[in-house]
């Protein structure tokens, strides 16, 4: 057998390369986006932490700033009702005496610098202050103001009040022992001084208040100007310390609970995004498990058409080769049927004068016979006649000699007029084996015309005899048959290609019988044999291309596909029926009005 | 004796097969003179020294075939009567006997001694039939073939294409016939003055067939055309011997060849009218078709009358109308 072009395993070698570069392709991709969208992910929830902490910490400082800003304003308030209401009676009276007090000696005394050059009093000039604090103190106005101060402040948030004057001295404090202090270096006091007021937020672990020693506390602690009612020039300056610890903690606390929400958020979106990427994750598998189907599927129905158009190119190419064969088998008889026609030719002409002569011989040797006995039959009666006039012994015995020596050579005549006719027997013979010969190639005919296939068939078996072994009996059971239209030799053809399977099935001896029948519509030639039979696993294959079970170089197994292809161009069909050590019959039906 | 030997009729025999010559002299001395020839170029030789009755040629020969022998024959000696034998039935060397050789019969070898005699007593006795000047009717066809002319031409083919074919090839037609109905093919042959038959054919038992052969009998001036793709040779040896058609046109042909095939075939049967001895030159072989008898015979009983229906329908007509 020929190698055909092996589709389908290039096919599935090809589509399976290119398939797994395809899935490997999409996964590569879907792994790609996936991680892009996880790094999205991510920096969005980087973002959002970034946003909410700047967010709670700009809110703790604003709440503080603003904390700062109204407590600021308070004090300032504060202050200014203060001073408004005890400007006249205390605080007035009360400054213009601190001026009795003097702080020049005290503030001539040297600091001392330390190592980062940084002043500072020395404890010499703090005790000068303190002691000129104390001559503060023993003045007149000072406990009515003290006493007035106490009594505002009872009950409130402020825990200390200080008054300095313009030179940076403190005046007056809630705290009895600071005051004297000079804080004309401090930074608040400055400011306060120049007409603004400075707050700052303190914490203090300790610290002495009006209502005595507190601890841990949040302070604001504020520098105001006093102005001096009825004019804007600032005569001194407060110190004042409220306490904001409650609010402190409540910002704390609000600060805490944005804290929370953002934690909570960021987890919220942490979790969000756990989902999403695993709801994309699981989505891109999705589709990646559709498109491994859809490819799956692909493969599939691709590989279902290329393993038909594998079957369709191996039936052609099968169907070429019978055709091919069928070809050559068809040139094949047509050169021994134009060696045939040529060898009749010649046979005929020989022929044509051999019988010729042979017969004018057979007459010629017939009127020699009829001269002979005439003369056998002159000599007789002349010896007879001579005899009873008894004169002429010699010549009557002489006459008899002839008729005697004559009727000797008649029997020779005949004989060789016998050969003659066993002659003419012979030529005759010959003339039928060329008859049938070319009747059989029929190469001098038209291709199809109308034939009595009895006759077709007497000469298929005529040649038939001279093939098969003699053995075998072949006979023929033909009923009276129309003439049908019908390419004669290769049904010729298929005949004895019949006649000769049934005579190779049969071992030894057997019969071979052709029949013929007709109905309304058929004609069928069965061929039967006593021969082998066919078994039934081999009997439906017997009419495929190739199928032999012949050795090796005997048999082409094209014959009976052949056989088949030719009586169905016919309209007709070709059928077997066989029994195993029985016998085997084929018959060929073929229509009387051939259907196009 | 002597008397009778001077009036014996001549036979040409040629071959080159030297006893086949030495056979037929034998088998035809004494009834006939006999020359013999080993070629075509030698029979032409003695064809044009002296008359010959009748001509038998072997269609194979080296040099020359029988058909291109017979063919010149005709024109040195118009009068012989010109037979073939042939051992093999080419196609073409068939074509060519009827329609370039014209001859009288077609003879396969081999023979039967019995029915040479006769084919050739047959040749001669229609050959002594026509004097000694005759002069073989000559193709009068004008150039352009297209004169009008005013006899029936009858075309019986199946095919309706056909007779629209010859309409339009032939110019100036006087009564163009068609038909594919045999009864009114044998109708119109014996009521009108048929001059040329042009059919189809199909195979050797067919109803033109017989159609054929009737007409032949029974009305020997008209000329017959076979117009068919029958292709089979042996079909076609049997319309010489058994219907002597004038010519055998291979469909299709062009219609200039058509029109030529049909002006000389009325020239044929103007000439066949002007002098009906004419006629038995071309008479017919009776037919010996033992197959078809035998057959006819044999299966009348057992076929469906479907089968064999238009063969006895034919045959019935052909011996109601022509007796």
């Amino acid at each position: 057998m020929t190698h055909y072009f092996r589709l389908t395993r290039y096919f599935t070698a090809t589509s399976l390369v290119a398939f797994g570069v395809v899935a490997a392709t999409l996964m590569y991709f879907e792994h790609r986006q996936s991680s892009f969208f996880q790094n999205v992910q991510t920096s969005g929830a980087q973002m959002l932490t970034g946003i909410q902490s700047d967010f709670v910490t700009r809110a703790d400082a604003v709440a503080r700033r603003d904390l700062l800003a109204v407590n600021e304003q308070g004090n300032v308030n504060l202050t200014r009702l203060f001073s408004n209401a005890l400007w006249a009676s205390d605080i007035s009276p009360y400054l213009a005496e601190t001026g009795t007090v003097d702080f020049s000696t005290c503030k001539a005394m040297p600091d001392v610098v330390d190592a980062q050059g940084k002043a500072s009093a020395t404890p010499e000039k703090k005790d000068c202050f303190k002691s000129a604090g104390g001559q503060l103190q023993a003045l007149a106005t000072f406990a009515s103001l003290d006493a007035r101060v106490r009594e505002a402040m009872q009950g409130g948030t402020i825990f200390k009040i200080k008054v300095y004057d313009l030179s940076g001295i403190t005046v007056y404090s809630t705290e009895l022992a600071q005051i004297g202090e000079d804080k004309s270096g401090s930074a608040g006091w400055k400011s306060a001084r120049d007409g603004k007021a400075i707050s700052e937020l303190t914490f203090r672990d300790k610290f002495s208040a009006l209502q005595g020693v507190v601890e841990n506390r949040n302070l604001i602690a504020s520098y105001l100007p006093v102005i001096e009612p009825g004019s804007q020039s600032v005569v001194g300056v407060f110190e004042v310390y409220a306490d904001v610890t409650p609010f402190l903690s409540q910002i704390q606390a609000t600060s805490e609970e944005f804290k929370l929400v953002a934690l909570n958020n960021e987890s919220r979106l942490a979790h969000q995004a756990a989902s999403d990427q695993q709801q994309v994750q699981s989505s891109s598998n999705r589709q990646l498990l559709i498109v491994a189907g859809l490819l799956a599927l692909l493969y599939i129905v691709l590989l279902s058409i290329v393993q038909r158009a594998q079957t369709v190119i191996e039936r052609q190419a099968r169907e070429s080769d019978a055709t091919k064969q069928r070809l050559a088998q068809s040139e094949k008889m047509t050169s021994l049927g134009q060696m045939v026609a040529g060898v009749a030719h010649q046979l005929n002409t020989p022929l044509a004068f051999s019988k010729n002569n042979v017969q004018m011989s057979i007459q010629a040797l017939d009127q020699l016979e009829g001269a002979v006995h005439r003369q056998i039959r002159h000599s007789s009666y002349r010896a007879e006649a001579l005899h009873v006039g008894s004169d002429a012994v010699t010549d009557s015995a002489s006459d008899a000699q002839v008729a005697q020596g004559l009727a000797g050579a008649m029997l020779e005549v005949r004989e060789a007029r016998e050969m003659l006719n066993d002659v003419l027997m012979g030529m005759g013979q010959m003339n039928e084996l060329v008859d049938n010969l070319r009747s059989f190639t029929r190469l001098d005919r038209a291709q199809t015309a109308s034939v009595n296939l009895n006759t077709a068939l007497g000469t298929v078996c005529y040649i038939a005899k001279t093939v098969i072994s003699t053995k075998v009996r072949l006979e023929q059971a033909f009923e009276p048959l129309p003439a049908i239209e019908c390419n004669v030799s290769q049904l010729n053809q298929v005949f004895l290609n019949l006649i000769n399977n049934a005579a190779q099935a049969i071992q030894d001896t057997g019969s071979i019988t052709v029949a013929t029948r007709a109905d309304a519509r058929f004609i069928t030639v069965s061929i039967r044999d006593t021969g082998s039979g066919i078994s039934a696993d081999v009997l439906p294959h017997i009419f495929e291309a190739y199928f032999t079970t012949k050795a090796v170089g005997e048999g082409t197994g094209l014959g009976l596909a052949i056989a088949r292809d030719i009586v169905r161009e016919h309209g007709g069909d070709i059928e077997v029926s066989s029994e195993v050590g029985v016998g085997t019959e084929f018959r060929v039906r073929l229509p009387l009005d051939k259907v196009a | 004796m002597t008397m009778n030997q001077v009036s014996l009729p001549k036979v040409l025999c040629v071959d080159d097969e030297p006893g086949l010559l030495r056979s037929l002299r034998w088998l035809l001395r004494g009834q006939y003179e006999v020359a013999v020839a080993s070629s075509g170029f030698d029979g032409l030789a003695l064809l044009s020294a002296e008359d010959f009755d009748v001509v038998i040629s072997d269609q194979r020969m080296p040099g020359m075939t029988g058909t291109e022998f017979l063919e010149r024959a005709r024109e040195v000696s118009p009068r012989s009567i010109r037979l073939l034998l042939t051992g093999y039935s080419d196609f073409n060397a068939v074509l060519s006997s009827v329609n370039d050789s014209e001859v009288f019969r077609f003879v396969a070898k081999p023979w039967d001694n019995q029915k040479l005699l006769e084919t050739v007593g047959d040749a001669a006795k229609v050959v002594r039939m026509t004097q000694a000047s005759w002069v073989d009717f000559q193709d009068t066809v004008s150039a352009d073939g297209s004169e009008a002319f005013h006899e029936s031409v009858l075309v019986f083919d199946n095919d309706a294409s056909a007779g629209a074919q010859w309409q339009a090839s032939v110019k100036g037609a006087g009564k163009l016939l068609c038909t594919n109905d045999i009864g009114e093919a044998v109708s119109h042959l014996t009521r009108q003055k048929v001059a040329v038959l042009i059919t189809d054919i199909q195979g050797a038992q067919s109803q033109q067939m017989d159609l054929i052969r009737a007409v032949r009998r029974n009305q020997p001036q008209v000329v017959v055309l076979v117009y068919s793709q029958e292709r089979d040779s042996v079909v076609i040896g049997r319309l010489i011997n058994e219907g002597q058609i004038y010519r055998f046109i291979a469909k299709p042909a062009g219609p200039e060849y058509l029109n030529r095939t049909l002006r000389s075939a009325l020239t044929r049967h103007r000439q066949l009218l002007a002098m009906p001895e004419r006629a038995s030159r071309h008479q017919a072989q009776v037919s010996e078709d033992l197959d078809f008898e035998l057959d006819f015979a044999s299966a009348s009983s057992q076929i469906p009358t479907a089968a064999r229906k238009p063969i006895s329908g034919a045959r019935s007509w052909l011996q109601r109308l022509f007796g």
